[in-house]
This record gives structure tokens, sequence and C-alpha cells, in this order.
């Protein structure tokens, strides 16, 4: 498995394209503002980063070779669980779940940690139901 | 329109109670469901077993205007089949009702257009054809007929056809009911036929048939008795809450009909539970003091 991230890694390096390896920190909690940094490789011409699922909003601060520093800023009513964001580049987009890498939102409770184990497991997209927000 | 609610309880012993956050949560929730409905469907019905009654009635005194423990008549059935409990309650219907999943909440009365169809459903759904589906048609016609089980003329019709249309039945109902209880009782003899044993557990064990048996079939029947005529024929008016499932998790959409549904895995939602409790807690707060005292009692 090493192996083929490294292949797959060094392939990206020879193409100039951008390479995401973490993000950090990696987690927070709904309805907190939190500044991120997204190590990788190839990011300083970064301009955008987005998260696809819905209420987390974002503001580039800077980007460098090798990172990018990101404020983030999560609704209280954002969903809960794993999400996936992307890089907007003057190269093109690049999606974090490539690279395996994701930002987790938990919520604001203080739960057990096989609470939010079962939150991280069960948190995808679509967890909102039907009707959700009028609950 | 009598409303309805189904609870066969092995299915939730089985496995079901898992799709809950917690078990408080799955127990306000039927507070919600049948509170938000009755305001709107005063004949509400309850159609369980007797340890479903013994939960829902006496330990949480939910306040039916009927209350039918014939879902006793499932003992012996696989739990697997959770679809079965709702099937015998639609079987069961006489008169023109909406059956309500107790993931579902109604904050406004159903538009009319639903009230007065033939059969309603809460969303139509496609799915493709292959293997990517949940919904597996043709693996489940071929499978009982490989065993020489017994396939209801509607499935095989709709399979030839390689129909992909389902129904999300978060709520479903209607007023041809002679209809409905013939669909219903295709899906129960299905699931049940002796001949069909094998052939289902060839298939392995596998949530969608559920799936196939309740939500496909429903327009594998409606499509089949439309194109050959018979006594069904000419009251066959389908009518939905949302004309797709886009329309249906769309926010405003479902906030224009007034509709929550927890639907799959927004039960697990630790958000969304929490909102549920406090809204059980503010609004109808006997009741959920009865739950807080019914889990003390039974921990």
């Amino acid at each position: 498995m090493l192996k083929r991230i490294e292949h797959e890694i060094s392939s990206d390096v020879a193409l100039d394209r951008c390479v995401v390896s973490s993000i950090e920190p990696g987690d927070t909690r709904v309805g907190t503002s939190t500044v991120v940094t997204i190590y990788g490789r190839f990011l300083a011409d970064a301009v955008d980063v987005t998260f696809p699922r819905e209420r987390v909003s974002t503001t580039v601060l800077d980007a460098e070779e090798d990172r990018i520093r990101v404020r983030l800023n999560i609704n209280p009513d954002s969903m809960t669980g794993r999400h996936d964001f992307q890089i907007l580049t003057l190269r093109g987009v690049v999606k974090s779940d490539e690279f395996g890498v994701y930002f987790h939102v938990r919520s604001s409770g203080s739960g057990s940690r096989e609470e939010e184990d079962k939150e991280d497991d069960y948190g995808v997209w679509g967890d909102m139901g039907i009707g959700g927000d009028l609950l | 329109m009598r409303s309805v609610w189904s609870f066969w309880t092995k299915p939730f012993d089985y496995d079901r109670h898992r799709a809950w956050w917690s078990e408080k949560h799955h127990l306000l929730s039927w507070i919600l469901s049948l509170e938000t409905a009755r305001r709107h469907y005063p004949r509400t019905w309850l159609i369980t077993d007797s340890q479903g009654a013994r939960m829902l009635v006496d330990g949480l005194g939910l306040e039916f205007e009927s209350v039918s423990t014939c879902l006793d008549a499932l003992q012996d059935c696989h739990p697997d089949w959770w679809a079965l409990g709702k099937l015998y309650a639609y079987r069961c219907q006489h008169d023109p009702f909406v059956h309500i999943d107790s993931d579902v909440y109604l904050w406004k009365r159903l538009p009319s257009m639903l009230e007065t169809a033939d059969v309603f459903a809460q969303s139509p759904e496609t799915f493709p054809l292959d293997s990517s589906s949940w919904y597996r048609p043709k693996a489940c016609v071929d499978a009982l007929n490989a065993v020489g089980g017994w396939v209801p003329e509607e499935w095989q019709w709709s399979v030839d056809r390689q129909c992909n249309q389902a129904a999300c039945c978060g709520i479903f109902g209607g007023s041809h009911v002679e209809f409905i209880r013939h669909y219903a009782d295709l899906g129960i003899k299905s699931v049940e036929h002796p001949d069909n044993q094998d052939g289902w557990s060839s298939l392995g064990g596998n949530m969608a048939d559920n799936l196939f048996v309740e939500q496909y079939s429903i327009m594998a029947c409606i499509e089949f008795h439309r194109q050959v005529k018979n006594r069904f024929s000419s009251r066959l008016q389908m009518q939905y809450l949302f004309p797709g499932a886009e329309q249906a998790y769309d926010p405003e959409c479902s906030r224009q009909a007034g509709y929550t549904h927890l639907i799959g895995a927004a039960k697990r939602n630790r958000v969304l539970a929490e909102r549920l409790e406090r809204r059980v807690r503010r609004d109808y707060p006997e009741k959920y003091e009865a739950c807080l005292r019914y889990l003390e009692s039974v921990s």
C-alpha cells in the first residue's frame, strides 16, 4: 500500500501536479472557526479551497510551495463526519480524496470517543435525511 | 383519511435498532411522528405485535385510536424481512389511508392531490439496472424461477421490460385499497411461499430485497395493471409528495411540503438526534418525560 502511494506521488511530482499529504489540525467542531494548514507539494498557486459538502466556508490566508493556510468557518448546522475538500490552483482543481486526506467535523457536544467514532462511521453525505433542517 | 403506523419488533430487536443513534431517539421519533401527523389525521392506527404494543402503548403511552397486534402472526418469519411488517399493515386497510414510517414527521397536511389519489408515495426512484444498484429485480426473479418458485406475473412482466422505477415509501397510501391489498399480498406471498425459500436463500442477505418487495413491486404492479386491462386498470392514478429524489432532498422543497424523513443514516446523525430530542422535550414535555421513565423502567 505504501509503495503504491509513493508511486502515485512520484508521478504527480513529475507532472508538477498538486499533491495533498495532510491537513492539520484534522478536525474541529460545528459552529467554530479555525485555521488549518494543508501540507503537500506544488501548492504555491492555490487560489481557493472549497468543501463540496454544505456549510463550510473558507478563506485562504496564504499559500506556499508546501503548505496552504486556510481559515475554516463551520456553521452550527454543518454536516458532521468526514469532509473532503478541493484545492483550486491556477493549473486546475485537486481533490483531497484522491490522496485519502479528509477533514472531520464533529458535533458540538462532548461525546465519548466511542460516540465520536460512531458519528464518523455514519456521518456521510446525505445523512441529514429529507427535511432534517425542519427539526 | 386514516393514519397508520406499523412496528414489527423482531427485525428491530435483531438489528434494525442499530439504525438509530440510541434507543431513546428511536422512541422520541415515535412520539414526534405520531403527534405531528395526528393533528392532520386524527384517526390513528398502530399495527404491531404484542411486544410492540407493550413498548409503544403501555410503556411510552402513545395514544392511538386503534391498536392491532396482528403482527404476532410474523413471529416465525426471518427478521431480515423487515418490510413484511409494512406489507401486512397495507394489507389490513379497507379505507383510504396513509402509512407513515416512524422516522417521518408531517409538519403539514398532505396535499389534496395525494389525499384523493388512488395510490401515493413519498417520491419516485429510478435506479440503474447494473450491479451498482441496491435494487436487483432481475436477480430476484431469476433466483425464484431457478428453483421453480412462485413469481408474481407483475414482477416477471416488469423485469422482462427492464423497468427501473420504484417508489420511496416513507409515506405510502391511497384510496384504491383493493389494489393496494392486492399489491401487498403479492409481496407477502412471494416472501412466505415455501417454494421460494431456496431462491431467496441463494441470493444471500440483502436489505435491498425488502425494497424490492415493497418499493419496486408497487411500481411493477401499477405498470402491469395499467397495460393489462382488468378490474384495477381504470383507477391507477399514482401521485407523489415530491416529483423526484432530487426535490425530496432539496431543503426548500421539503420545507414547502412540511415533511421530514430521517431516511437511512440520518437516524444516526448526532446533530439531528439532538434536534429531535430538543423538539420533543419542548413541544411534548409530558411525552418526553414518559419516554425517560419508560427507559429507566426497562434498563
